[in-house]
C-alpha cells in the first residue's frame, strides 16, 4: 500500500485525440502531483491542452497512458466527485439565477428549502441577491460568469478545478474575487487546480504554477510562489512577484516562437 | 405592447374585410344564388340565426379535436422520451412512424367506422392519429439536440441518466415540442372533420355533409368558417402558453 499526502497524483499522462481525421498528440508523459490544499496554475499557449488535462481529472475524458489517483487511490470512476468549472459559463437558459446555482445540490437530492437557503448566503457575497430570479439572458457576461463560478464553488467537494474562471470579468471585479475566493478558501480549504491565460493571476492565486509547452503538452516549468496565504493587493508590486512574473513571460513566449 | 400587436394584426385585418368585400360585391353583381355560393352577409346572417345548432355541434367537434389532440400530445411526448433516451428505439421506432404517416388518413377513417362504429372514439382516433406525427417528430429532435456540454457538466456533478432526462433533456426539448404542437392543433380540426365525414349523427362535418344536399350551403359556410375560427384560436392559444412556460426560449443564442 503506498501512503501519500497528495491528493491528486497524475503519472506518466499521454492523450491523443483526432482532430479531422489527423491523430494529434495534445498531452505527453504529464507527470504531476498536486498536494492536499494546494492551489496549483496550469499556464501555457493555447492548444496545449490544459483543458484537455482538466477533462481528464475531471473524469470526462481518459488518458490513452497513464494514471490518475486522488489520495493514493486510482481512480478509474472518477465522474461526481470533483467541481469542475468549464470555460463556457453553460447557464441553464431555462433556469434562474438561483435555481442554476443549486444545481448541484437538487443532483445530490437536497431538499429545495435547505438549497434555496445555502445559496441565498452565497448570492449577496457575489452581489447576485438582486438577480436571483433573473434568467440568464439578462445578465451581463461578468454576472454570467459569477453565477457559473458560485455553481462550482457549491458542488460541494474536495477538488476544485476551474478553468479560466475569471475571463469574462473586468480587471477591478477581478481582483476583489481574487482576494474573497483567497478568504473563501481559508475558511473552506480545498484543492484547486486553475488554468489560466492570466500570468498575474496565476501568481496571485496559486502556491505553485506549471507551464505547459506548445501541442503537444508537456511540464515544461515548475515554479513555486512562496507568498503566504491569504494575500492581499499589495504583493502585485514586490519584487519578487515582478521577477517571477517576468521570468514566467519570457517563457511563455520563448514556447510561443518556437 | 399591446397597442404595437393591434397595429401588427391591421394588415391582416384589413385582407380578410377586403377579401369579404369583394366577395360580397361579386356575388350580388353575378346574381350568383345562394345554394351555389352565398354571400358574406348570408353566412354571417346564418351563423346569427342557426346559432344555438351550430354550437352545439361545435361542443361536439371541439370535444373530438381537444380529447384527441390530448392523446397525441401524451403518446407524441412519451415515444419522443423513448426515442431521445435509447438509440436502439431511435431506430428501431422511425420506420414505424413514416410508415404511419404515409397511410392516408382518409383511408383510415372508413375502417375505423367498420372496426369500432360511430360515436366519439374512432374521431378521437384519427384527430390522434393526424396530430400525432409532427408532436412526436419534433420532439424527438429536440431532445436529441441537447447541449452536449451542459450534460457533461451534470456528468461532473454526479448525475445520473434520469436527472440528466429530467434536467436537460426535457427542457431543451420543450421550443420544439411548442413548435409541433402549433402545426398538430392546426391539422388537428382537419381530422375531426375528416373522421365526421365518414360517419358520424353530429359535429361540424356531419353538418356540413347534412347540410350541401339540402343546399344550404350558407350553413356548410357557416360551419367553415367557425372550424377556421378553432383553428385560429387554438393556434393563438399555443402561442400564448409557450410565451408563459417557456419565455427564455426566445432569447436562447443558437450559435455554439
Amino acid at each position: 500500500m503506498t501512503i501519500t499526502n497528495f491528493e491528486i497524483a497524475i503519472e506518466k499522462v499521454n492523450k491523443n485525440m483526432l482532430f479531422q481525421g489527423q491523430t494529434l498528440e495534445v498531452l505527453q508523459d504529464i507527470d504531476l502531483s498536486i498536494k492536499n490544499q494546494e492551489i496549483v496554475s496550469i499556464i501555457g499557449p493555447s492548444g496545449c491542452g490544459k483543458s484537455t488535462l482538466l477533462n481528464i481529472i475531471a473524469g470526462l475524458d481518459n488518458p490513452d497512458a497513464g494514471a490518475i489517483s486522488f489520495q493514493g487511490f486510482n481512480q478509474e470512476e472518477r465522474l461526481g466527485s470533483v467541481s469542475y468549472m468549464q470555460q463556457k459559463d453553460l447557464l441553464f437558459p431555462w433556469r434562474t439565477v438561483l435555481e442554476n446555482i443549486s444545481l448541484s445540490l437538487e443532483i445530490k437530492g437536497i431538499s429545495k428549502k435547505d438549497s434555496v437557503e445555502i445559496c441565498r448566503k452565497y448570492l449577496s457575497e457575489f452581489q447576485l441577491d438582486k438577480f436571483e430570479k433573473n434568467l440568464p439572458h439578462t445578465l451581463s457576461g461578468g454576472m454570467r460568469q459569477r453565477v457559473a463560478f458560485l455553481r462550482t464553488l457549491l458542488t460541494d467537494s474536495e477538488i476544485l478545478l476551474l478553468d479560466e474562471p475569471f475571463g469574462a470579468l473586468d480587471a477591478l471585479t477581478r481582483r476583489n474575487l481574487y482576494v474573497w475566493f483567497m478568504k473563501l478558501l481559508e475558511n473552506n480549504p480545498r484543492t484547486v487546480v486553475l488554468v489560466t491565460h492570466d500570468v498575474e493571476e496565476a501568481i496571485f492565486l496559486s502556491d505553485r504554477i506549471i507551464l505547459l509547452s506548445q501541442r503537444p503538452g508537456k511540464v515544461q516549468l515548475t515554479e513555486e510562489v512562496s507568498f503566504e496565504r491569504p494575500r492581499t493587493h499589495d504583493i502585485i508590486a514586490h519584487p519578487d512577484f515582478v521577477s517571477l512574473k517576468l521570468r514566467l513571460l519570457d517563457r511563455l513566449n520563448e514556447g510561443g516562437d518556437e | 405592447m399591446n397597442k404595437n400587436k393591434f397595429i401588427d394584426s391591421i394588415p391582416s385585418i384589413l385582407i380578410v374585410l377586403s377579401v369579404f368585400v369583394l366577395w360580397e360585391i361579386l356575388v350580388h353583381i353575378q346574381d350568383i344564388p345562394t345554394w351555389l355560393l352565398p354571400a358574406p352577409s348570408e353566412i354571417f346572417k346564418s351563423l346569427y340565426l342557426d346559432f344555438p345548432k351550430l354550437f352545439e355541434h361545435t361542443l361536439v367537434t371541439l370535444q373530438e379535436i381537444l380529447i384527441g389532440f390530448l392523446v397525441a400530445l401524451i403518446f407524441g411526448f412519451l415515444i419522443a422520451s423513448g426515442i431521445g433516451l435509447s438509440t436502439t428505439l431511435e431506430k428501431s421506432l422511425y420506420p414505424f412512424l413514416i410508415s404511419l404517416q404515409t397511410i392516408p388518413i382518409i383511408v383510415i377513417a372508413p375502417m375505423l367506422l367498420v372496426w369500432i362504429g360511430y360515436g366519439l372514439l374512432p374521431k378521437i382516433i384519427v384527430v390522434a392519429l393526424i396530430s400525432f406525427f409532427p408532436i412526436v417528430v419534433n420532439t424527438a429532435d429536440g431532445m436529441k439536440s441537447l447541449d452536449i456540454d451542459m450534460k457533461r457538466l451534470l456528468l461532473t456533478m454526479g448525475a445520473n441518466n434520469w436527472q440528466i432526462f429530467r434536467k436537460i433533456m426535457i427542457p431543451s426539448s420543450l421550443p420544439y415540442l411548442f413548435s409541433g404542437v402549433r402545426i398538430a392543433v392546426s391539422i388537428s380540426v382537419i381530422g375531426a372533420v375528416i373522421g365526421e365525414w365518414v360517419g358520424s349523427s353530429e359535429g361540424l362535418g356531419y353538418l356540413m355533409i347534412r347540410s350541401k344536399p339540402q343546399f344550404h350551403t350558407e350553413l356548410v359556410f357557416a360551419a367553415i368558417f367557425i372550424l377556421s375560427a378553432i383553428g385560429i384560436g387554438l393556434f393563438l392559444l399555443v402561442g400564448f402558453l409557450e410565451r408563459l412556460v417557456i419565455p427564455w426560449s426566445r432569447y436562447e443564442n443558437s450559435t455554439e
